[in-house]
């Protein structure tokens, strides 16, 4: 006895949401062009777009794992400066190379997340706090460790000079598919991911289902700290130049993959949400695009429409989660 | 061979003070149905716990098939084929249906690191079709799923594991009337393999129908283990609540007894795809019953009249007051409530305390001239409703979330029943509540009905809706079939045949 009639009905109504939404983001560009006066999708700005989605979209699959858990995790910012400047300073200073950057930058960033994590479940702070606590404590370690580089004569300001191919298109893009590809591989098709969720929305469940909540948390947190340096050294191979930040200014980075998250989440019932990150990561782009073509300059209106797009992001976003659930 | 499938040898369980599980001897034959019974917080769910590996015992030995048997987690009780449907656990609802149900083993489907999810389907269907039970949507997420489907989900979950000992805690309270037809063939077919279960539930006729013994629990203790065949379901009811129980819980008159004043007025009620046309008046002192299958829509009814149903369409009125409800709040401004059938999602906060639990809808009421709350006040009225609901806890500090289903329920439906309403939704008031609370909700609902309150049941128990309703309303098909009256053909049989 099958209820074939149920199963039917849900994947014809998926579909034609999924159709839908295709449909309403495809025409959304097309007003963008129509009002930036057909410049948004001319193909030397559509390199642009790209170029600014990367980096984001990178922090959005970060995010999508640790914040999976159920840590809100704010030290991620913070975490990836510190480990990029590192990196820099292994590539450019210490003469490493490609594999004093990316080597560098991913160990401390994968190192920084678990103490945060360690932190946070061994001493049951809640993440937020733990996360806003260790991001002062490595903006303020990274300050004091560029202070005291005597090369740098207290700039406290690393460049790259050198080893930015990975800044440079065509490897942007491609890196930005791949990390597509390999969050969704991870995310659909991993146990870690099928954990992850279990551990994040219903720990009861995991615990009653045998899974070890702490392997899965930190397993995560390895997973997600990857692509967070992998992110931070596309951005620094695009843009040459590392700063530090004090004072939690880390946290500014983390809102456009924030908005991105949100708006992925609000769509999740219908795509699936590696891919809602990756189109969520390059409507984004469009949009301050817009803003910056249409005179709007960063450090003004820019900031204000990112605020708004976050919370905008998070009403989508619940509004699915009010939804009332039989 | 031995007759003996699993035997548990005096397992002893405490929790702080509270000793859940006594010295607890039984034995559970091949190819047999043990029921436990017992009252909420009777150490039914404890005692399953610690044979499914959620829990281990302080002392005391269980052994499967002659061998010890000591599981530290579900995944080991999955080794050694037993598994459990927990009465209170659900799935998770962000992930698929498909994989909630290989949820921590999904590492048997996987190659190189990555799951193969065509594999994991196959192997689910597998199992839907050699058990003869329905298919869930296995796409989507698994929050979209009704109760009815997340409990055959979780039932399909514990067959995964192939088990020869199956235990289901309180599964068919949340199942519809023929779903749990389907269940029934389900236990025939896995007894008929030499497979046991082990069945825990508040329906002491059903108990009485499906079980071949059954192990009453009281306070902890095992009180007898008997064969069905000398029991009835107030013999059992005798012994767990230890002392006689004098007659029926449910009304003994036979004709319908309500005002003729209106107090809410549905015309033409639809929600696409869940009901259509659904019109009926509620009168003060009435109850009026709701019946239907699995899909019919009775569920949906109900939280479609108290607002939470975006797409709803037609009219609704409180009628004293002219009121048309559209909205939750017009329901609490006209003195209505709602009681979900889904308490821990849309009843309880399950993280508060009970005094929280309990305090919140009354605390209107409780406020003095400035709005501020008199916790003194509050305080009184909680310890009131808990000592009078019998809940079982340390104390109103105590976090919801850790008391037992049944306890659940009942702060769920007291702190409801203690205002001063016109009218209330009640979706499966008793479900997963003992007989004595059972009895206790009746007579409360019973007593409110005397003094003016529009009663709407919805229930999935037709002995229920029978038992209480001065009509029933049975749905079939997304529609109003017929509005039974209990003075005129009102039998399990003919509700039955209206439904089917």
């Amino acid at each position: 006895m099958v209820k074939q009639k149920d199963r039917m009905a849900f994947s014809n109504n998926k579909l034609k949401i999924q159709v839908m939404i295709f449909i309403g983001l495809f025409l959304l560009l097309l007003i963008f062009h129509f009002i930036t006066g057909n410049r948004l999708l001319r193909t030397d700005n559509i390199r642009n777009l790209i170029v600014q989605s990367v980096y984001p979209a990178f922090l959005g699959f970060g995010m999508m794992f640790i914040f999976g858990a159920g840590f809100i995790d704010f030290s991620i910012g913070a975490n990836s400066i510190f480990a990029i400047n590192m990196g820099v300073l292994t590539a450019q200073y210490l003469g490493w190379g490609y594999f004093g950057l990316i080597f560098t930058t991913i160990v401390l960033a994968v190192i920084l997340e678990h103490i945060t994590m360690l932190l946070a479940v061994r001493l049951e702070i809640p993440s937020w706090i733990a996360g806003l606590a260790m991001a002062l404590i490595y903006e303020t370690c990274l300050n004091e460790i560029l202070f005291r580089l005597p090369f740098l004569k207290g700039t406290n300001n690393l460049r790259l000079e050198d080893y930015r191919i990975l800044g440079t298109l065509p490897f942007m893009a491609g890196l930005w598919i791949l990390s597509f590809i390999v969050a969704s591989l991870l995310y659909h098709f991993t146990t870690l991911s099928f954990n992850l969720q279990a551990v994040g929305t219903s720990p009861q469940v995991a615990t009653a289902m045998g899974i070890n909540s702490s392997k899965t948390i930190y397993t995560a947190a390895i997973v997600g700290s990857i692509f967070v340096a992998v992110g931070a050294v596309v951005n620094i191979s695009y843009t040459g130049q590392a700063y530090p930040t004090s004072g939690l200014g880390s946290i500014s980075i983390l809102f456009k993959p924030l908005a991105i998250t949100q708006l992925a989440n609000s769509v999740a019932r219908y795509i699936n949400k590696p891919l809602g990150i990756m189109l969520s990561s390059f409507l984004i782009s469009c949009v301050f695009n817009v803003l910056t073509l249409l005179g709007v300059q960063s450090g003004t209106w820019q900031e204000f429409f990112l605020g708004a797009i976050v919370i905008i992001c998070g009403i989508i976003s619940n509004m699915k989660n009010n939804r009332v659930v039989k | 061979m031995d007759n003996i499938l699993f035997s548990v040898v005096n397992i002893s369980k405490s929790f702080g003070v509270t000793k859940a599980n006594q010295n607890i001897s039984l034995e559970i034959k091949r190819g047999c149905v043990h029921g436990l019974a017992g009252e909420n917080g009777s150490g039914k769910s404890t005692l399953a716990s610690i044979i499914c590996g959620i829990q281990q015992p302080d002392s005391g030995e269980m052994f499967k098939d002659g061998k010890l048997y000591k599981p530290l987690t579900p995944l080991e009780a999955n080794k050694n084929k037993v598994a459990m449907v927990v009465q209170e656990l659900g799935v998770v609802g962000t992930l698929s249906p498909l994989v909630n149900m290989f949820l921590g083993s999904t590492q048997k489907y996987a190659k190189n690191g990555l799951v193969n999810l065509n594999k994991m389907k196959e192997e689910a269907r597998k199992v839907f079709e050699q058990w003869g039970i329905f298919e869930v949507p296995l796409d989507g997420m698994a929050e979209e799923l009704s109760i009815e489907y997340r409990k055959i989900l979780e039932l399909a979950r514990a067959l995964t594991a192939d088990p020869d000992l199956i235990i289901l805690d309180e599964i068919s309270q949340a199942l519809s009337y023929d779903t749990r037809q389907m269940l029934y063939k389900f236990i025939e077919k896995f007894t008929s393999q030499g497979k046991s279960v082990i069945m825990i539930t508040h329906d002491l006729e059903e108990m009485v129908e499906v079980c071949d013994t059954v192990s009453v629990l009281r306070d902890g203790v095992l009180i007898a283990t008997k064969d069905t065949s000398e029991l009835d379901p107030d013999k059992i009811r005798n012994m767990m609540i230890g002392r006689k129980i004098e007659g029926d819980y449910y009304r003994t008159d036979k004709k319908e007894n309500y005002q003729e004043e209106v107090v809410i007025k549905a015309e033409n009620l639809t929600v696409p795809h869940k009901f259509e046309n659904i019109s009926f008046e509620l009168h003060r002192g009435e109850i009026l019953g709701v019946c239907g299958l699995s899909d019919a829509g009775i569920h949906d009814l109900g939280s479609a009249i108290f607002g939470l149903e975006a797409q709803r369409t037609g009219n609704l009125y409180h009628i004293p007051s002219g009121t048309r409800l559209n909205s939750p709040d017009d329901v609490i401004k006209t003195k209505g409530a709602y009681l979900s059938k889904d308490r821990d999602a849309h009843g309880l906060m399950l993280d508060a305390s009970i005094f929280h639990n309990i305090a919140l809808p009354n605390a209107v009421d409780l406020s003095g001239r400035m709005g501020f709350l008199s916790p003194s006040k509050m305080r009184k009225l909680v310890n009131k409703v808990v000592k009078s609901f019998e809940i079982k806890a340390k104390n109103i500090n105590q976090a919801t979330k850790s008391l037992s289903g049944g306890n659940k329920q009942k702060v769920n439906l007291s702190r409801w029943l203690t205002k001063d309403l016109d009218y209330i939704i009640l979706d499966c008031p008793t479900r997963g509540v003992d007989v004595g609370v059972k009895a206790y909700i009746y007579n409360i609902i019973l007593k409110a009905k005397q003094q003016g309150l529009a009663v709407l049941l919805i229930t999935d128990e037709l002995p229920e809706a029978l038992g209480m309703s001065d009509r029933i309303m049975v749905l079939r098909d997304h529609k109003c079939i017929t509005i039974l009256n209990r003075s005129g053909d009102f039998s399990e049989a003919k509700i039955a045949e209206v439904m089917l």
